[in-house]
């Protein structure tokens, strides 16, 4: 596999979803940014079930997961994904509006990668998510192809 | 024996080896005296003795001459009776005179009665026959003359000498009688004659009384007719103590006739007595003189002190302790005892005193003792080794109902401890006594005890044990809790209530809490989320489409992010400031210098390009949350740091000191802007500005955050200031290092 792996985004808020990928595109990634509103949806993804039984095999480079969703929220996912012998090695950002240092304790115990409380500035924001996807995306080699494919 | 009559005794005593010497002189004198009246007995009556025989022997040689008569031996008898009768005209001291035939028929005699008399059985008669010479007779009276007489006899020979006759004569007994008489006797003596019968012969005096008769039974004159000659003191006849003296007349070897002298004792001893009576005299004289000299002496020098210290001694006896001898210093033993014994006397007069003091100060105690103990709230009992009662307060009257007098002696169990437990309070007591391991005593401990009515109640009580010489008391302090218990009682149901309040209150809190956080935590994301949207939306509107917008549209979407902004820093202030007063406090030591520097690191941005003179003094070690305190640092510094923008020259000082209450004191004083006093109160309240935000920015937080962090560890803030002269902000700390190291 040539091709650059996609980023996985995980948010619910269609603001968010918004603001997000013009922060992404202000960094200028080439990667595919694949959008899942909730927590089930990032998990089906992930594991190629349902509505992405069909994709192509392969893990996003980085996903950036919202916490706080309805169904299976962000902690939720990060869990799964950190007890699962392949997917652990997959970044995960972890992406909030909270400060809650309950929110950031846990995140870290289940093995987050990052954790960016999401300014209120734009400009903040995609400085954030522009070094962030610059660091897991380019600059920080991400695990050889083939695990968990 | 008084000591008076001792005293004489001792003077008399001296008088008795005199009067020993006087009797014993006296003595010697009466055998002196009566060896010389013995002497002058045996003269006088070897003297009468001679006397007598001269008339005897002259009575001899007239019978000698008469018996060589021829006619003696011839037959005219008659002529005879007439030569006899013839005879005593001459011989007036004979009373008769005859001659006997060998058979003793008289013959012839003065009186002429031949042949009617017959002399055989008369002494002189035998004896005469008997010896065939002189003989004398026994006492006779009658025989022809009434007048008591002598007879003798002596033997008539014919010319062969052959006895034929015998001549005869009575002696009359006058003329014995006158010789006696004649005897110098001492007055009282006696003297007499006896023959060999006993029969008195003569006698002086009193012859008359005495002559005649026979004292042969007598055994004075049986001793004397044994001894035939002697002395010795005898009794008389007459009943009268005499010295005799005495001896025989003898007729050819034979005693006849016996002389007796006697004179009287009296007369013996007359000499010696008189000595006598007189040493006596003269010892009975000195011997009283000196009873009464001796009398005089002890009267004013042994019985008077003696009587003195007598009295006085029966008067201190009696109680009297003032009493004296008053005998002063003199020489002597007595003086000297007196004074002593008024020494003495002092001395016990002030002991007395000294004792009744201290009787009086006794008295006092003890009554202060009982007026406290009466007046003790807690019933005082004290009891002994037996756990008898021996002291009963009024408290203990009052509570147990029973009256001190009633209770005095009683057992303390019986009294006062519910029979169930009687048992082992004497064990108890026992235990103690013989081991002094103490269980329950020295401590209060609450038991149940027993009043008078037979209700039981609980007492709080505390037993000391004292220990009082070799035995031990015990005092108790007893208290009705009653009252107590029941408070308690209802306390402790309080307790279980407001435990019960308190768990559902906490319940309630944490309800609250949660929710609180939960809100929190809706705030901080939900309520950021919009704030967000909005603000990069316009961020993306200005970038993309700045150049379609006008000039008030472009200001207006400007207003839009700033104000978005804004209300974001609000949010996450507001969020700090509500999880300062919810998160832990993990106190550990802190330096303040390290913490402020550190603080003034971080703010390096925000000084660039000002000028400040920094003044810190020394900052002390203290025991806080580290991330809060500097919190705090943070807050007023950057306070400090942004009131003093508009002074060319900004100082601010940072001073720590101890102040009244022991606390760290802690101030940051800057020259800015300063406040009105007036508002000073509301300097730490939440969203409380006194400046507009034009020209301080801020959200109105970080001293509320201050006042928060510092109540937490138990101090607390405030400010000084005044407009355009600065300000000056204070916090305390407790010392915690002192008083918990």
């Amino acid at each position: 596999m040539t091709s650059l792996r996609p980023i996985l985004l995980v948010e619910d808020n269609l603001n968010d979803i918004e603001l997000t990928l013009a922060a992404f595109k202000q960094s200028n990634l080439a990667n595919e940014i694949v959008i899942t509103r909730h927590g089930g949806e990032a998990l089906d993804y992930l594991y190629r079930r349902a509505a992405f039984q069909d994709r192509i095999a392969g893990h996003p480079i980085v996903v950036f997961l919202d916490l706080k969703m309805p169904k299976v929220d962000g902690l939720e996912v990060l869990r799964q994904m950190k007890s699962d012998e392949f997917l652990k090695v997959v970044p995960v950002v972890m992406l909030t509006s909270s400060r809650e240092e309950a929110d950031l304790v846990k995140s870290y115990q289940l093995g987050v990668n990052a954790y960016v409380v999401k300014p209120v500035g734009f400009q903040q924001f995609a400085d954030a998510i522009r070094q962030l996807g610059m660091f897991w995306a380019v600059v920080n080699e991400s695990p050889p192809n083939g695990i968990g494919d | 024996m008084g000591l008076r009559a001792r005293l004489f005794l001792l003077v008399l005593l001296p008088v008795i080896p005199a009067l020993l010497l006087a009797l014993f002189t006296n003595v010697e004198e009466r055998r002196l005296g009566a060896s010389t009246v013995e002497k002058d007995a045996m003269r006088i009556v070897q003297l009468a003795a001679a006397s007598q025989l001269g008339v005897i022997e002259a009575t001899r040689q007239h019978l000698v001459g008469l018996s060589r008569l021829p006619q003696a031996r011839g037959n005219d008898l008659a002529a005879f009776d007439t030569f006899f009768a013839g005879m005593l005209k001459i011989y007036a001291d004979y009373n008769d005179f005859g001659l006997i035939e060998t058979n003793g028929n008289l013959v012839s005699s003065s009186f002429g009665r031949n042949g009617q008399t017959n002399h055989a059985d008369r002494a002189h008669f035998q004896r005469a026959l008997k010896t065939q010479d002189f003989a004398i007779g026994d006492y006779q009276a009658g025989d022809g003359t009434a007048k008591p007489s002598l007879p003798f006899g002596h033997p008539v020979f014919d010319q062969n000498g052959r006895m034929v006759r015998v001549l005869y004569a009575a002696l009359d007994l006058g003329v014995l009688n006158n010789v006696v008489a004649k005897a110098s006797l001492p007055e009282g003596g006696v003297i007499r004659i006896f023959d060999r019968k006993g029969h008195i012969l003569a006698c002086y005096p009193e012859p008359e009384k005495w002559v005649g008769k026979s004292f042969s039974d007598s055994p004075v004159v049986a001793a004397i007719l044994k001894k035939k000659e002697g002395a010795s003191e005898i009794r008389g006849l007459d009943g009268v103590a005499r010295l005799y003296a005495f001896t025989s007349i003898r007729n050819r070897q034979d005693p006849v006739l016996f002389v007796t002298v006697g004179i009287p004792a009296s007369v013996a001893f007359a000499e010696s007595k008189h000595i006598l009576v007189r040493n006596l005299a003269v010892l009975i004289v000195i011997a009283l003189l000196t009873l009464i000299a001796a009398r005089i002496y002890a009267t004013s020098y042994i019985l008077q002190p003696v009587k003195t210290l007598s009295e006085t001694t029966r008067q201190v006896a009696a109680g009297n302790l003032s009493a004296r001898t008053g005998i002063g210093h003199a020489p002597g033993e007595l003086n000297q005892l007196a004074q002593a014994f008024d020494e003495m006397t002092e001395s016990l007069r002030r002991q007395r005193m000294e004792n009744e003091r201290s009787a009086t100060a006794l008295r006092e105690s003890e009554e202060r003792v009982r007026v406290v103990l009466d007046t003790a709230l807690d019933a005082v009992i004290i009891i002994d080794d037996k756990g008898l009662i021996t002291s009963w307060n009024r408290e203990a009257e009052k509570i147990f109902g029973w009256a001190r007098e009633e209770s005095i002696g009683q057992n303390l169990a019986s009294v006062i401890i519910p029979p169930r437990y009687r048992e082992a309070h004497e064990r108890g007591l026992k235990h103690f006594l013989a081991t002094q391991e103490e269980a329950v005593l020295n401590k209060r401990i609450e038991i149940t005890a027993l009043r008078r009515d037979g209700r039981e109640f609980p007492v709080e009580l505390a037993i000391t044990p004292n220990r009082l010489g070799d035995r031990f008391i015990f005092s108790a302090f007893l208290r009705d809790i009653t009252e107590r218990k029941q408070a308690e009682e209802e306390i402790r149901k309080l307790n279980a209530t407001l435990e019960q309040r308190v768990q559902e209150r906490t319940a309630m809190l944490e309800e609250v809490n949660k929710e609180l956080e939960a809100f929190s935590y809706s705030v901080s994301h939900d309520l950021r989320a919009p704030l967000r949207h909005i603000n990069g939306f316009a961020d993306m509107l200005r970038q993309d489409s700045a150049s379609s917008l006008s000039e008030p549209g472009q200001r207006h979407l400007g207003v839009i992010s700033a104000a978005a902004k804004q209300m974001g820093t609000l949010i996450d202030d507001l969020l700090v400031f509500s999880r300062m007063g919810r998160a832990e406090m993990r106190r550990t030591r802190v330096k303040m210098d390290e913490v402020v520097a550190e603080v003034l690191r971080e703010m390096s941005r925000d000084l660039e390009g000002r000028n400040i003179a920094w003044n810190i003094g020394p900052l002390p070690e203290v025991s806080v949350d580290r991330s809060l305190l500097k919190q705090v640092w943070v807050n007023l510094l950057s306070n400090a740091v942004k009131y003093t923008r508009q002074r060319e020259q900004a100082e601010i000082r940072i001073t720590c000191r101890k102040n009244d209450g022991a606390e760290w004191e802690f101030a940051v004083q800057d020259n800015g802007a300063g406040f009105d006093m007036q508002y000073a109160g509301k300097l730490f309240g939440v969203f409380q500005r006194l400046h507009q935000s034009e020209a301080f920015e801020g959200t109105g937080i970080g001293l509320a955050n201050v006042q928060r962090i510092i109540v937490r560890h138990g101090g607390h803030a405030w400010a000084e200031g005044k407009v355009d002269a600065g300000a000056t902000f204070y916090f305390t700390l407790p010392d915690i290092e002192r008083s918990r190291i």
